[in-house]
């Protein structure tokens, strides 16, 4: 449920114990929930800085979902056929979707959407790096509903079962949605695979530019083992003792590589890595290093295409506003239209 | 909290025989606007029976604080749960409600059902 009435929480009248205790006393409540399994809801006491990292986390996510839309969304209009249009249109209408579920998520935390899109807006919050690449051919909007979409499914499964209820109940809604787009980009780049060498040449175009995108960046950085894992490492411990996360970003990262060298096997398409290679006494696939200081410069904002896409979310955040402005002038003038009950 | 479309809890009904449950909520600034929101969020598969949309203000909740003293009527009182008695036994196979009413028929928890 939304609403700032939900999220802020008084605590119980303080007796004869003071405000210290009664904060020990929620604390131990909160930690009993989080040991016994149990989903944390929006009336319940909560330490800030489990609020902070869950807000900052939601709202990152949504903020990908609908910045998500713009790389495949540029070419509903030069889709190849009537039906690759129509199911491009319901995947990007989904990510759409995405989005609002998980911005109703972090209201449930006591923070309102528009702020959190003025955020965005500003540069004060960002959304996943990954989506900030030009998607140049067709291809593009099949590599990115596998590999972007797959990263999103393995990084996202283990978040259904998230400590905090509303954000659990919103992953479950994106992930059922999600492991169909990684169905329909697979579809959609074993046609190309399959077609003339002029589109199989396209497809593996596609992948050569994604792989890399989904393998970093929507794994984010390493978090375990090595000085690389620095303060990574940190913010993983913390979350996965708050239950928020589940499982490390390299756990996950290697998790995806598994599944998707099969698959490229399958679509005739190369991972564009020579260094994966199955590895029997890991059981996994070894692969490459991600050269981090290379994503590092190009992260939040900084790149070219990252301030398109915001300048793009922000202008037609203004040109609508007509249009939000005409329907609340049309809710004032009719009360019941509203909801009110009639005067 | 910053000026916007106000919001409103969603609750479907995916199909005949089933209650309503609440599967998220949307913002928008009137009924029908709500409806259509809600619909484009929670019914693009399937053809739901029916979704209601109600202001969010207007959910009247008890929260669990008041647990105690609110629910605290239903503790100590076992006769009110089923398997309190002895069982009917053979004679009694098909009187019971819980005998072949599922979660859905008795989804409102009143453990009656009409069959037979
Ligand atoms: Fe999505
Ligand atoms: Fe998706």
């Amino acid at each position: 449920m939304t609403g700032a009435k939900q999220a802020t929480h008084d605590p119980p009248p303080g007796g004869t114990t003071g405000a210290e205790r009664d904060e020990a006393d929620l604390l131990t409540r909160f930690e009993a929930l989080l040991a016994a399994g149990e989903s944390v809801e929006p009336h319940d006491w909560v330490p800030d800085g489990y609020r902070r990292m869950l807000v900052r986390q939601i709202a990152q996510h949504a903020h990908s979902e609908i910045i998500g839309m713009q790389p495949e969304g540029a070419w509903l209009t030069r889709a190849p056929t009537l039906y690759r249009k129509a199911v491009l249109l319901a995947k990007v209408q989904d990510e759409a979707g995405h989005g609002l579920y998980l911005y109703s998520a972090a209201e449930t935390l006591g923070v309102d959407r528009a702020d959190l899109l003025d955020a965005l807006h500003r540069g004060r919050q960002h959304s996943s790096a990954a989506f900030d690449h030009p998607a140049l051919t067709w291809a593009d909007t099949g590599a990115i509903a596998w590999l972007t979409d797959g990263a999103a499914v393995v990084n996202q499964a283990p978040l259904c079962r998230t400590s905090y209820g509303p954000y659990a109940r919103a992953m479950r809604r994106v992930c059922q949605e999600e492991g169909f787009h990684v169905q329909q980009g697979y579809d959609q780049l074993l046609a190309l695979s399959r077609g003339t060498p002029e589109q199989k040449r396209m497809a593996q175009d596609a992948v050569d530019r994604w792989w890399l995108p989904a393998v970093a960046l929507m794994f984010g950085p390493p978090d375990t083992g090595g000085a690389a894992a620095g303060v990574g490492a940190a913010t993983s411990r913390q979350a996965m003792a708050w239950g928020v996360k589940r499982h490390t970003n390299d756990e996950l990262r290697q998790r995806f590589v598994d599944l998707c060298v099969p698959q490229a096997r399958e679509l005739g398409l190369t991972l564009p890595d020579p260094a994966i290679r199955w590895n029997p006494e890991r059981g996994h696939h070894d692969f490459g290093p991600v050269d981090w200081a290379c994503y590092r410069r190009a992260l939040p904002g900084d790149s070219h295409c990252a301030r398109r896409r915001i300048a793009h979310r922000a202008a037609a955040h203004r040109e609508g506003a007509w249009v939000r402005e005409a329907a609340e002038a049309y809710a004032r003038r009719s009360p019941e239209a509203a909801g009110e009950p009639a005067a | 909290m910053s000026a916007g479309p106000v919001s409103w809890e969603v609750f479907l009904c995916p199909r005949r025989g089933l209650s309503h449950s609440h599967v998220g909520s949307v913002r928008a600034a009137d009924v029908r606007l709500a409806q259509a929101a809600a619909r484009d969020l929670f019914a693009r598969r399937g053809r739901p029976q029916s979704l209601w949309v109600v202001r969010s203000q207007d959910v009247h909740a008890v929260l669990p604080d008041e647990k105690d003293p609110y629910f605290a009527a239903a503790d100590g009182k076992p006769f009110r749960r089923p398997g309190h008695f002895t069982a009917l036994g053979a004679v009694g196979a098909g009187l019971s409600a819980d005998a072949d009413a599922d979660a859905d028929e008795d989804a409102d928890g009143s453990g009656v059902s009409d069959d037979h």
